[in-house]
């Protein structure tokens, strides 16, 4: 067992790829029980009569262990579970804000016309300060989702961005259901009633539902948005299952993904013959 | 049918060998669940015991160890493994210390549970579902260990490596960390990330051993250091 002391590099290999390994060695070698401060589990176990010897105790704590990671498990409130709830109320509070704004600007248009009186105006001040707590209650809200989608989610949240990616993981109904889906069902999620006269009436199908909202998507010309939600959607669905099995960010599915975009730009600076708006 | 030649011990890792077929050299372990697979690694018989191949591209310890990085790991050694995922690499180390322990950490719950199916066959892995940033919280289940391994995609690599080393690495332990530059700063330039965060290492612990895990894994380094 090799232990402290002043260590010197002995050895360096330089790879041809420019990577390094050094290796250093150290001048003492103590012994392997040197240990300060250590705590034995097994040892304390023993002198407490929780086991007999310490092998006894580990198999105890391995069974012990077993045990009370699956009922975790079985309990564990899903992150994803968690963000589907806050981005719903976020949903609801948008609406609320948008319904109070209009109200708030009709009334205001009317006290400017100079006829109500002094308690109209306490109303409306009030009605006000509501808005205001409301706007920063969703304003915090989205930074919670913002949080917890970069923990539970970063390769969605790298592709759609944390607000955007938490709404296709509620309409999926969760990142499991997601990670299943193919690009083509992620392309049309909360196309609703778009894809419902699609099947009923034979209108032509949807090329995108929520995707609609990408910035990729909304910021291109009319004749790009099909291919463009093709190419989101593609990416989605790998970053929905590298992000379900939980293996961290990796930035090579953007990378694809603006490669691709920049590729249907190029393309298709026109329309097609075959397209219609 | 394959030629198979070996095993050959690595030496300086315990129940480590190196395995030809057809003259390709692989690194392997012998099952200490025979008949069983973990991932979808291969299985082969070689002196009368059956051997699981270690995949580099599956596992970054596996391509720091074909890079040359060792560690004094022995068959006894207890390790305190911080980011275990699903148990690919949990696995190996499990065949390397048969009379060790390994107390395997992970934050999230969907890969424990496969990792819980390994540990049912495999009784030096302990499986807890906590988060290596908070190592008060498995103070009751892991002791002073002899190795941290540590290989989390997360922001601050080093503060939890240092975090962990104080709690649990007996002195003269050793840290062996896998860093992906990527999570710390995608902008900047691998090589001045990993500079960083050995900096940050070095208030606490000797750096061993570096080295880059390219081709199989890429922006990331293997380090090893000692706690002194
Ligand atoms: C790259 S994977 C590890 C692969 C594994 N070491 C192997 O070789 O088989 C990183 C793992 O770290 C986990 N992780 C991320 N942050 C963590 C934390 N704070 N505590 C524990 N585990 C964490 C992730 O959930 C993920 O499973």
């Amino acid at each position: 067992m090799t232990l402290g002391g002043g260590g010197a590099i002995k050895e360096s290999t330089l790879y041809s790829d420019g990577t390094f390994l050094q290796k250093f060695y150290p001048e003492r070698q103590p012994a392997r029980d040197e240990r300060d401060r250590s705590v034995s589990l097994g040892e304390l176990a023993v002198r407490a009569g929780f086991a007999e010897s310490e092998h006894e105790y580990r198999s105890k704590l391995h069974m012990f262990a077993l045990e009370l990671a699956e009922q975790q498990i079985k309990k564990a409130i899903t992150r994803d579970q968690i963000i589907m709830q806050a981005v719903d109320a976020q949903d609801t509070l948008n609406s609320t804000i948008n319904l109070l704004k209009e109200r708030f600007e009709e009334w205001s248009f009317i006290k400017r016309s100079d006829c109500i009186e002094r308690d109209d105006m306490e109303m409306l001040e009030e009605l006000r300060g509501q808005l205001d707590s409301l706007t920063k209650e969703r304003n915090r809200l989205e930074e919670y989702i913002t949080e917890n989608m970069h923990g539970t989610a970063p390769n969605i949240t790298m592709i759609a961005g944390p607000v955007l990616g938490a709404r296709i993981i509620s309409i999926a109904g969760g990142l499991e259901r997601l990670s299943r889906m193919p690009s083509s069902t992620i392309q049309v999620l909360g196309a609703g009633k778009a894809l419902f006269k699609h099947l009923q009436k034979g209108t032509p199908p949807p090329k995108h539902g929520i995707l609609y909202q990408h910035h990729v998507v909304q910021g291109a010309p009319w004749w790009q948005q099909g291919k463009l939600a093709r190419a989101v959607s593609s990416s989605l669905a790998v970053a929905a299952r590298l992000d379900y099995h939980g293996g961290g960010l990796n930035n090579d599915v953007i990378k694809k993904m603006d490669k691709k975009v920049e590729r249907i730009k190029a393309a298709h600076t026109k329309p097609s013959k075959k397209q219609k708006k | 049918m394959s030629k198979v030649q070996g095993p050959e011990a690595h030496g300086k890792i315990s129940n480590l060998y190196a395995i030809w077929i057809d003259g390709r050299k692989h690194l392997a372990t012998p099952n200490l669940a025979p008949g069983k697979k973990v991932y979808d690694e291969r299985i082969v018989n070689a002196g009368g015991t059956e051997y699981r191949l270690w995949n580099p591209w599956r596992s970054k310890l596996c391509a720091a160890v074909l890079k040359g990085i060792n560690f004094p790991l022995e068959s006894d050694s207890r390790i305190l493994y911080l980011g275990a995922a699903t148990g690919t690499t949990v696995s190996h180390i499990s065949d390397m210390v048969p009379d060790g322990i390994i107390y395997a950490v992970e934050i999230s719950p969907r890969p424990v549970s496969n990792l819980i199916e390994t540990a049912r066959s495999r009784k030096n892995v302990i499986p807890i579902l906590a988060d290596a940033a908070r190592p008060s919280t498995y103070l009751g289940m892991v002791e002073t260990v002899d190795f941290i391994y540590q290989d989390i995609a997360q922001r601050d690599q080093a503060g939890i490596a240092l975090k962990n080393g104080r709690t649990y690495l007996r002195k003269g332990g050793t840290l062996v960390l896998a860093l992906k530059s990527q999570s710390i700063d995608s902008a900047a330039k691998p090589g001045r990330v990993f500079e960083g965060e050995a900096e940050k290492l070095s208030e606490e612990f000797r750096i061993r051993n570096r080295v880059r895990l390219e081709p199989h894994h890429k922006y990331h380094m293997m380090l090893t250091a000692d706690y002194v």
